[in-house]
């Protein structure tokens, strides 16, 4: 970027004075346009009842040698920026309520107008959870669909580095400055994100702008702004997963939920989104059914495991599985084999692929 | 008017010999010992003359001096209150010269009763490596000596009886008692039959109690860690005579033999809690007494709620692991105590304990869950072989009308494993697989070609990490042994790759 168009600056200007999306919306309003904006605004600041004292003798005080400032900073630190006026803007973001006029990114917006569904739920996941996110995902990234999600531990992190596994795109949402990791866990993930051919870091914060609680509350809006439908894995009552939720309903997104057991508190939010409406997901076809472009992209990929180099007692543990004994003790009760025989053929299976293991539960990758 | 009158200090497990010499001269009556008594020598005075009065004895009314020899070495230990009253009633010619090679130790009341002391155990070997033949000993501590091959233990309980005897008015049997350590029933109060269910945890726990592997158990309050760890001792095999002498040594200088009983033949199993101290857990004091970890030497250290216990008590395990054995320096000098113990750690997942549990609501942070975690240090992690993620018991195994498997059972097999680790290993020094060190890993945990495919690619599917690598090879040894099978076959791997699947989960 050598330089700014006249929109991108303003709207720099704006936001690295920490003012909202909203003042921003209310403020462009009164000038009309950027334009107008950047060169009227000494003349006019007094009458600017939306915005606090404090913030326009800021406004007054950034303003000078601003880009230059502003475009050191940007090359900086590898960051870009799009505002609503680019042609780069994601054409989905534009049809939702409260668009973010700013967006700060690492890594590419290539392709973010193509299918996208946000895979999102509980930071702290069961291993159902976990499982059913990593086998969507995959199955979701194998059909060429990009992944969106909020960079978060748990589920969040499932979806991601599965997407990258299976070389899907993945945006991450963050509500914090572009420059601010958290949590520091995830790291590693950011910088695999930033590189420009496996997806984006997306933020509409300013620099530094620390993750407080509310931010997290209208980044949701654009993770699911940016998606054709979400997809909730694991959720509890009254979470921020179920505010996101709320924001797709409200946008017009699809919803759909992962249904989980009645006595998992994890699944208590989704069981009620599907009470409420939300599109129950019992597998990716679930998925693939109500979202048209996906239909057509469909082509079933052959079963990953291959049943004719199993053995009688793998075998065994397969049909097992299929009736819905899960936990090792039932396992070793129902094959009558001794823990130690069960143990080992489980990291048989593992390793052809057919079996995930979760601390004491196995699942079925298929 | 001189004599003479050998006994026993401890430093450490080793007892020194020491003489006693007293002597009786003319001048304004005293009484004095010289040659670097600790207060607790010193005060012996008082015991033994009153001691010697309410035996009916005269307490000599000249100066007495007692000295100590050799006169460098710091000398404690209220086992010296005897040979000093023996001393002086020999000195003043009320018994006949005490042959060289006998010594005495024990420890006055002022009635004139001998009294039980700690470390009699570790002295009566010392003296014996020493050449001494006869040992008289207080009647209290019999039990613990008497098993010692190649000295005669004389126990006695009152100053009277002793002169008598000395004078040779009467005479006392040596005593004399056999162990037997093969079998026997067992008093465990708990029992492996107890445990409905958990199939999986108690498989792992068999497996290292066959190898002596370190485990790790994780998992949500309630699913049954404390109870499995508890019932771990009675599936151990029992000591042999050696290794009983050995922790009957350290048991009997901490003055921990249960009503002064004889040697120990259970595997003993420690659980301190975690506001332990460093000192408790590694020993120590001024005259070093062994802590936590030797005395649990050959059997169990049980460690609840690890990430609890302060870093620093923790990081002291870890010379212990690694070399079986603890070395405390002090000023008065450094001493070496047996540790060689099998740790068993519990944890929850997260601090709440919930972190996973469908049931139940995590109230914890990230950053409280890293914290958590974090404290469990990489190179601690380094040293337990397996781990192993416990879920809680389900109500349809509590109810569950079947028969589990009682602890002689598994103790059968686990015996096996052992017998044929020990003769494996007979010449190298170490007992078990989980010692093996990394030369003989390679030459005992070879894997066929199948084999090292399946490590090669769990490595890749599973993601573990390289220090998993010896680890697994170990356990897969036990395993095997656990089968009876000379060569480590591909399903036994296979088993070992699943004991290390919290390396993955939590701590990456």
């Amino acid at each position: 970027m050598e330089r700014l168009t006249i929109g991108q600056r303003t709207l720099l200007w704006l936001s690295d004075s920490g003012i909202s999306n909203k003042r921003i919306s209310q403020v462009l309003d009164y000038f009309g346009s950027p334009a107008d904006l950047w060169d009227n605004f000494e003349s006019e600041k007094y009458n600017l009842t939306m915005l606090e004292a404090d913030t326009i003798s800021k406004l007054s005080r950034i303003r000078i040698s601003f880009e230059e400032k502003c475009l050191e900073r940007l090359k900086r630190e590898k960051v870009k920026i799009v505002t609503i006026f680019d042609e780069g803007y994601p054409k989905k973001l534009k049809q939702i309520s409260g668009p973010p006029y700013l967006l700060y990114y690492k890594g590419s917006l290539d392709g973010i107008n193509k299918i996208s569904i946000a895979v999102i739920g509980s930071r702290k996941a069961t291993s159902y959870g976990k499982w059913a996110a990593e086998k969507l995902t995959r199955e979701l990234s194998e059909l060429g669909v990009n992944i969106v999600s909020g960079l978060a531990v748990g589920i969040d992190a499932v979806a991601h580095k599965t997407a990258l596994k299976y070389k899907a795109k993945t945006f991450g949402i963050i509500g914090s400055g572009i420059n601010v990791v958290y949590p520091k866990k995830n790291l590693e993930l950011f910088k695999q994100l930033s590189e420009d051919e496996k997806g984006a870091v997306i933020t509409e914060y300013p620099f530094d702008m620390q993750p407080v609680a509310f931010n997290f509350h209208d980044r949701n809006r654009i993770i699911s702004g940016l998606s054709e439908g979400v997809l909730v894995i694991e959720a509890q009552e009254k979470s921020g997963t179920l505010i996101t939720a709320g924001h797709a309903a409200d946008q017009g997104r699809e919803i759909f939920a992962l249904p989980g057991n009645i006595d998992s508190l994890y699944s208590r939010g989704t069981n009620a989104l599907i009470r409420d409406g939300a599109k129950i997901t019992r597998s990716i076809d679930d998925i693939i059914e109500e979202i048209i472009e996906l239909r057509e992209r469909v082509k079933k990929q052959d079963a990953l495991t291959d049943v004719t180099n199993l053995t009688d007692d793998e075998i065994k543990i397969l049909n097992c599985l299929k009736s819905g004994k899960n936990t090792l003790d039932e396992l070793s009760r129902e094959t009558k084999m001794d823990m130690g025989e069960l143990l080992s053929n489980l990291t048989f299976l593992e390793m052809k692929g057919a079996i995930r293991v979760n601390s004491d539960n196995v699942q079925l990758n298929n | 008017m001189l004599s003479k009158i050998k006994t026993c200090v401890l430093y450490g497990l080793e007892g020194y010999e020491v003489d006693v010499e007293t002597d009786l001269s003319g001048g304004l009556p005293n009484f004095n010992i010289v040659g670097l008594p600790d207060p607790s020598i010193k005060e012996s005075k008082e015991r033994v003359r009153a001691a010697i009065k309410n035996s009916g004895f005269e307490f000599p009314v000249s100066r007495i001096t007692v000295n100590l020899a050799p006169a460098n070495l710091k000398k404690e230990g209220s086992q010296i209150d005897l040979p000093i009253a023996v001393g002086i009633l020999a000195a003043s010619k009320l018994i006949r010269p005490v042959d060289e090679k006998t010594f005495i130790i024990g420890e006055l009341s002022l009635d004139g009763r001998i009294t039980a002391i700690d470390g009699a155990l570790p002295m009566v070997i010392s003296m014996r490596n020493n050449n001494f033949k006869r040992a008289l000993v207080p009647r209290d501590n019999k039990e613990e000596c008497g098993a010692i091959e190649g000295m005669e233990i004389i126990p006695v309980e009152s100053i009277g009886r002793l002169v008598d005897y000395l004078n040779g008015n009467i005479t006392i049997e040596p005593y004399k008692c056999k162990y037997d350590f093969s079998g026997g029933p067992d008093e465990y109060q708990e029992d492996f039959s107890e445990i409905k269910g958990q199939a999986a945890m108690k498989r792992a726990v068999e497996v290292a109690a066959a190898g002596m592997h370190n485990i790790l158990l994780l998992g949500s309050p309630g699913s049954g860690k404390t109870m499995i760890a508890k019932r771990i001792p009675t599936i151990l095999p029992d000591l042999t005579y050696d290794e009983s002498l050995e922790v009957t040594k350290l048991y009997s200088i901490s003055g921990l033999l249960a009503n002064k009983g004889g040697l120990i033949s259970k595997r003993p199993f420690r659980s301190p809690h975690h506001t332990s101290s460093r000192t408790s857990m590694a020993g120590g004091g001024t005259n070093p007494r062994p802590g936590e970890v030797s005395l649990s030497h050959y059997g169990v250290l049980f460690l609840d709620e690890i990430p609890e216990f302060p870093k620093s008590v923790i990081e002291v395990l870890r010379q212990p692991m690694e070399d079986g054995n603890i070395t405390i320096s002090r000023a008065s000098g450094s001493f070496t105590f047996p540790a060689r113990f099998m740790l068993v750690a519990a944890m929850n997942p997260c601090p709440c304990g919930y972190l996973g549990d469908p049931n139940h609501e995590c109230t914890c942070s990230q950053g409280q869950i890293d914290k958590y975690l974090g404290k469990i240090s990489g190179p601690l992690l380094n040293r337990i072989d397996i781990q192993i993620e416990v879920l809680p018991v389900k109500y349809d195994d509590l109810k569950d009308k079947r028969e589990e498997e009682p602890s002689a059972e598994i103790k059968k097999r686990i015996v096996r494993a052992r017998n044929i680790q020990l003769k494996r290993y007979e010449n190298m020094g170490i007992l078990t697989n989980s010692e093996l060190p990394a030369k003989g890993i390679g030459k005992f945990c070879r894997l066929n070609k199948e084999s090292e495919s399946l490590l090669k690619n769990a490595f890749e599917v599973l993601g573990l990490s390289v220090r998993a690598y010896n680890k697994i090879l170990k356990v897969s040894r036990t395993i095997a042994d656990l089968e009876n099978s000379e060569n480590i076959e591909t399903k036994h791997l296979a088993e070992a790759i699943r004991y290390r699947s919290l390396d993955r989960k939590y701590w990456r």
